[in-house]
């Protein structure tokens, strides 16, 4: 094999390590993305018994988004075996709790369930917010987009936008509680 | 194995269970256990079980390769960011007859062969449903897609 194609196999069977930013993102839209990144089915090089996944490095996991009432509604139940160990949690309470737990039951969910699911699971790194260690952000060669396009907020506006934004009625003195 | 026609002739004619042995045992030359190499009785049920399996595995093969295949080409498509439906169907109408084995080889060694069939399925498309020249989008290729 000549110089320059053993660098190209070289780059082809690399393991990359690929950052996605949960912020305002839908929780199992993250894991069926992350764990497709995990497995490697996002290489035409796949195959189930090659080890071709990559590093994926989650980041502000603290500020997933529910749509609808989810927070309040929905329940994550558990049972430890024993009598009376029925555990019952609102999906805000768990989120208080441990901010990643949502996000890594969805990814761990989605990876199939066979033998390498915990070895693929271990090649996940999931974090609240974005203070990442060093020894992980250094190898980080990839940006991974949202599976949902992300609205602005009234806090991402500068204050010129907000200012030249059409009104629907002026601002009066007369009609603010003073 | 058998060294002279006769003897090949005579052990499929005969009823000389020395050879029945011999032939059996050509094909469990293999196995780790001495047991499994010399006891020509539990050396069958092993062989016999292992035939079936690969009987039955014929098909099960042919299942998962297509599988396997799908999945490959699906990240091609990703990868040239071109939908895996569109990028069929418009292959399918301009008349392009590869099929899924060798679009997989092609995507892996020869990717740009790939980008440029990419294209002609996205124009094909363009050119037969809207019937119109629209620009095509303007393709970056790169495995790792960065959006900043």
């Amino acid at each position: 094999m000549s110089f320059g194609r053993a660098n190209q196999q070289w780059a082809t069977f690399s393991r990359v390590w690929h950052i996605l930013n949960a912020d305002r993102q839908p929780a199992g839209g993250i894991g069926v993305l992350v764990s497709r990144y995990v497995q490697g089915l996002h290489k035409p090089i796949y195959h189930p018994t090659s080890d071709v996944g990559d590093h994926v490095v989650v980041v502000n996991a603290k500020k997933i988004a529910y749509s609808g009432n989810k927070w309040e509604e929905k329940v994550f139940t558990a049972h430890t075996g024993r009598r009376k160990g029925r555990v019952r949690m609102q999906a805000f309470k768990v989120h208080e709790l441990d901010p990643t737990w949502i996000i890594r039951r969805n990814i761990y969910r989605q990876i199939p369930n066979n033998l390498l699911r915990r070895t693929l699971f271990q090649r996940v790194h999931v974090f609240e917010d974005e203070n990442v260690p060093a020894e992980i952000i250094e190898n980080v060669t990839n940006v991974l987009i949202g599976p949902r396009p992300v609205p602005k907020a009234i806090t991402d506006y500068t204050e010129e936008e907000k200012d030249s934004f059409p009104k629907l009625f002026l601002r009066d003195k007369y009609f603010l509680k003073s | 194995m058998f060294l002279t026609v006769l003897n090949m002739a005579r052990g499929r004619f005969h009823g000389d269970r020395w050879w029945k042995v011999m032939r059996l045992k050509e094909q469990c030359q293999h196995y780790l256990k001495r047991s499994l190499r010399n006891r020509c009785g539990v050396a069958y049920r092993h062989l016999r079980r292992a035939l079936i399996h690969q009987t039955k595995g014929r098909r099960l093969k042919v299942y998962a390769t297509n599988i396997l295949r799908n999945q490959r080409l699906e990240a091609a498509c990703d990868e040239h960011e071109i939908g895996h439906r569109r990028f069929k169907r418009g292959l399918n109408k301009s008349g392009v007859t590869l099929n899924q084995h060798m679009l997989n080889i092609l995507s892996m060694y020869e990717p740009r062969t790939f980008e440029r069939l990419v294209e002609l399925a996205e124009r094909t498309e363009i050119e037969t449903v809207l019937g119109v020249h629209e620009p095509l989008p303007e393709r970056r290729f790169s495995a790792n897609k960065i959006n900043i």
